[in-house]
């Protein structure tokens, strides 16, 4: 295996870091979440002049034609940031889009993101969570109970996947934002996240919406899967940063004459967490790549979801115990991280259903006994 | 970056898989993955020597050591599909004490010794752990005493593996008591027929068997020193990286034989497999495995690149013996009852092979640096704290 990144992404992580840096203070984001809006519009301005939400798209679209481990990477360093930015999901749109193909239709959303729109994509959590797009008297409209949307309530659009059961078919639809067939509001949550509720209100003659496309729901798993390992990365960023703080901390918190941080006790707490934290970052990074490079990455991207998942928990139980007194008050970044990673991990969705899925290929993929991987390649040839 | 190990190495595996499938490879199939602790059977030395005789043994030696000269990615390729076919260990000789002799040894002892080492007929123990100094290494006390020309040893080593396969012991000694802890120990290759050496195989848990070795007035000859006169310790610890290149395919195996138990449907068509418990249970051994999978990648993949790895060697020793308790607890779990039953048992679940892994299941994580220290390495060398304060015992003070 070469897991090396190249010079250009290395580059690019730099440039990242370096800007995030200088834009993000401990004090905005505590503001930005006070005003429960997760950034600062002039800075996600600036984010988005940089490029970074239609990193995915090809250059000839105003894009940089980054790939699916680009795009990971980057999200890592917004991730340490502990920021709440639309980058994820706008990536993520343009990833479900960019699959999909061209359509007009399609090419608007994303000239849309290139600008700086802001697109919400519903993820709802598993098949019987999902609305149905219903034919009415005049035009279709989306029926369904309310969706927890992420960035619902400051996007321009939504996109909505609506199952039909009998086709087990997932229609992409767009809606306005503004429509009066929709009600969005705010929704309070465990970190700073902006989470909206969106209802889907029938009385109301609702504007027609725009089909993006229809996929299988299999394909719609897959999609939600490739959401869940950007996320994964940017919760390992946030992971990392947990790490950094904690260790910085013990190093200069002195009790019984000396930093508490020369204590076997917190110093294999802390190596634990570094080997937690490493887990999550070549899981994802392997399942982001087999992913990127077309060959089949279900597999890997459970595993990868599950190991950021587990990681998360550890980590935060292990560097909030660290981190002591101060890492519990709001005056700490720390703080901030703490709870964002339980909000991304649960943004995931269950560990054990991706253990089940996990149980599932795997059984599928494993080959009776006596069979290495040497023998495989014989077979394959 | 790429992670496609079948497209990179396509025809190397192709290699392996066509040395591998022989009459010679399956008599000698059997072994569990405990590394060199068994006593090696007559087909065991035949597949060793068939390996040695297609040059596979210097897997990892450079090509002026007569090795093959591949890489530490290659080598553990090679190491994970004798582990997953149970084949018998190569010995702490191939993983490290020959790279040592090619690197700090004499030309005399290079000519002498890795000949034999890579045709399969020398096999080496390694003789470090003392009963007072196990993790705590330079606390050495076998006594190495120069006598003119030779050297006489008094003194015990334990917890030797392999001494019932070795032809030599790579023994370390006390030859300076009045220097520092680290600076008078020197290195020795000791013939294990040298008169005044005495075995005593250790019982364990498992079907493991260890060995204590006395040494009462052993004399040995100058030459069989290793690089300088109480320089021993830089040698130890520079030949560690590819000592910790641990395969995981041994667990690897275990847990496909899990999942061959799983699918296995009862009289009424039931099988465990059915059960969204047992699946996440499968989940979790999948990933288990996987994710080790990674760790050992990435130390290999960094061995080659040259980069500095005490923290991945150390992440990568402590998740490999981690995952032999983890595995096994999970399986035995699933089996339930039926995973009391031991090994060949009859009705035994999986030959009862998962019970085996069980009871043998804490070794790893003792051996080879207890896991603590590789957690002090980590935390230490990897993130930067400071080392904790050691207390030195007056009787250690007066070493």
């Amino acid at each position: 295996m070469d897991f090396s990144t190249s010079e250009e992404q290395e580059a690019v992580r730099a440039v990242a870091r370096r800007f995030l840096n200088q834009q993000l203070s401990h004090q905005g984001l505590s503001r930005d979440e006070e005003l429960r809006r997760g950034i600062d519009p002039d800075v996600w301005q600036r984010i988005c002049d940089l490029g970074w939400p239609s990193l995915l798209l090809p250059m000839e679209r105003g894009g940089s034609g980054g790939t699916l481990v680009d795009a990971g990477l980057l999200l890592r360093e917004v991730g340490r940031t502990g920021a709440a930015t639309p980058l994820l999901q706008q990536t993520a749109v343009v990833d479900v889009l960019l699959r999909l193909g061209d359509s007009p239709e399609r090419a608007l959303v994303m000239s849309g993101i290139v600008k700086g729109e802001t697109v919400a994509l519903a993820s709802p959590q598993g098949e019987r969570a999902m609305p149905c797009l219903v034919p009415g008297r005049a035009a279709a409209h989306v029926e369904g109970d309310p969706l927890i949307v992420e960035w619902g309530w400051y996007a321009t659009k939504l996109v909505v996947p609506c199952l039909n059961e009998v086709a087990q078919e997932v229609q992409m639809v767009l809606l306005d934002r503004s429509d009066d067939g929709i009600v969005v509001e705010r929704c309070e949550v465990i970190d700073n996240q902006p989470v909206a509720r969106v209802t889907f209100d029938v009385t109301e003659d609702a504007a027609a919406p725009v089909l993006l496309g229809t996929i299988s729901t299999d394909r719609w798993h897959a999609e939600r899967r490739r959401l869940a390992l950007l996320r994964s990365h940017e919760l390992t960023g946030g992971l990392q940063r947990m790490v950094e703080l904690a260790t910085e901390h013990v190093g200069v918190r002195e009790q019984f004459g000396r930093p508490i941080g020369s204590f076997q006790s917190v110093q294999h707490g802390l190596a634990d967490a570094a080997i937690a934290v490493r887990s999550a970052e070549m899981s994802t990074l392997l399942a982001t790549w087999w992913a990127a490079t077309g060959r089949p990455s279900a597999r890997a991207e459970h595993m990868a979801i599950y190991a950021t998942s587990v990681a998360a928990d550890r980590v935060a139980s292990i560097t909030a115990q660290y981190m002591g007194g101060i890492g519990f008050t709001v005056e700490s970044p720390f703080e901030r991280l703490f709870r964002r990673a339980k909000g991304q991990k649960l943004r995931l969705g269950r560990p054990y259903e991706h253990l089940v899925a996990l149980g599932r290929l795997g059984l599928a993929d494993c080959e009776p006994s006596g069979s290495g991987l040497a023998k495989r390649v014989r077979r394959s040839t | 970056m790429d992670f496609d190990v079948m497209g990179m190495h396509k025809s190397f595996l192709e290699d392996i898989a066509e040395l591998l499938d022989s009459a010679e490879a399956e008599a000698a199939e059997g072994w569990s993955d405990e590394g060199d602790t068994r006593t090696l059977r007559n087909e065991d030395w035949t597949f060793l020597r068939k390996l040695g005789h297609a040059g596979w043994l210097g897997v990892g030696f450079p090509p002026e050591a007569g090795g093959q000269g591949r890489t530490a990615t290659e080598e553990l390729m090679f190491l994970e599909e004798l582990s997953y076919r149970r084949l018998p260990p190569l010995g702490s000789g191939i993983k490290f004490v020959g790279p040592a002799i090619a690197r700090a040894g004499s030309e005399e002892q290079r000519a002498r010794y890795l000949p034999g080492l890579l045709a399969g007929t020398v096999r080496f123990s390694v003789a470090y752990t003392e009963p007072d100094a196990g993790s705590d290494l330079a606390a050495l006390r076998l006594r190495g005493q120069r006598v003119d020309d030779r050297f006489v040893l008094n003194g015990q080593k334990t917890f030797c593996s392999g001494v019932q396969n070795c032809t030599h012991l790579w023994l370390a000694a006390r030859t300076d008591p009045a220097a520092e802890r680290h600076e008078g120990i020197s290195l020795f290759i000791v013939p294990i027929e040298t008169a005044g050496i005495a075995v005593q195989p250790i019982h364990t848990a498992t079907e493991i068997r260890v060995n204590e070795v006395f040494f009462q007035d052993v004399v040995i000859p100058e030459a069989s020193l290793v690089g300088a006169e109480n320089r021993g310790w830089q040698i130890m610890m520079s030949s560690m990286d590819r000592e910790r290149l641990e395969p995981v395919s041994g667990m690897a195996r275990l847990v496909d034989e899990a999942s061959d138990w799983a699918r296995q449907p009862d009289p009424d068509g039931y099988a465990p497999a059915c059960s969204e418990h047992v699946l996440a249970a499968l989940g979790r051994l999948y990933a288990e495995v996987d994710v080790a999978r990674l760790f050992a990648a990435q130390l290999a993949w960094m061995i080659d690149e040259g980069k500095r790895c005490v923290v991945e060697t150390s992440m990568a020793k402590i998740i490999n013996t981690e995952l032999r308790q983890t595995v096994s607890t999970i399986i035995l779990d699933l089996l339930g009852e039926a995973g009391q039953l031991r090994l060949d048992e009859i009705g035994a679940p999986l030959g009862g092979r998962a019970e085996r892994a069980y009871r043998g299941s804490t070794w790893m994580k003792i051996a080879g640096g207890a896991n603590e220290i590789h957690r002090d390495l980590i935390a230490t060398r990897g993130l930067g704290l400071p080392r904790p304060r050691v207390i030195v015992t007056q009787a250690q003070r007066s070493h």
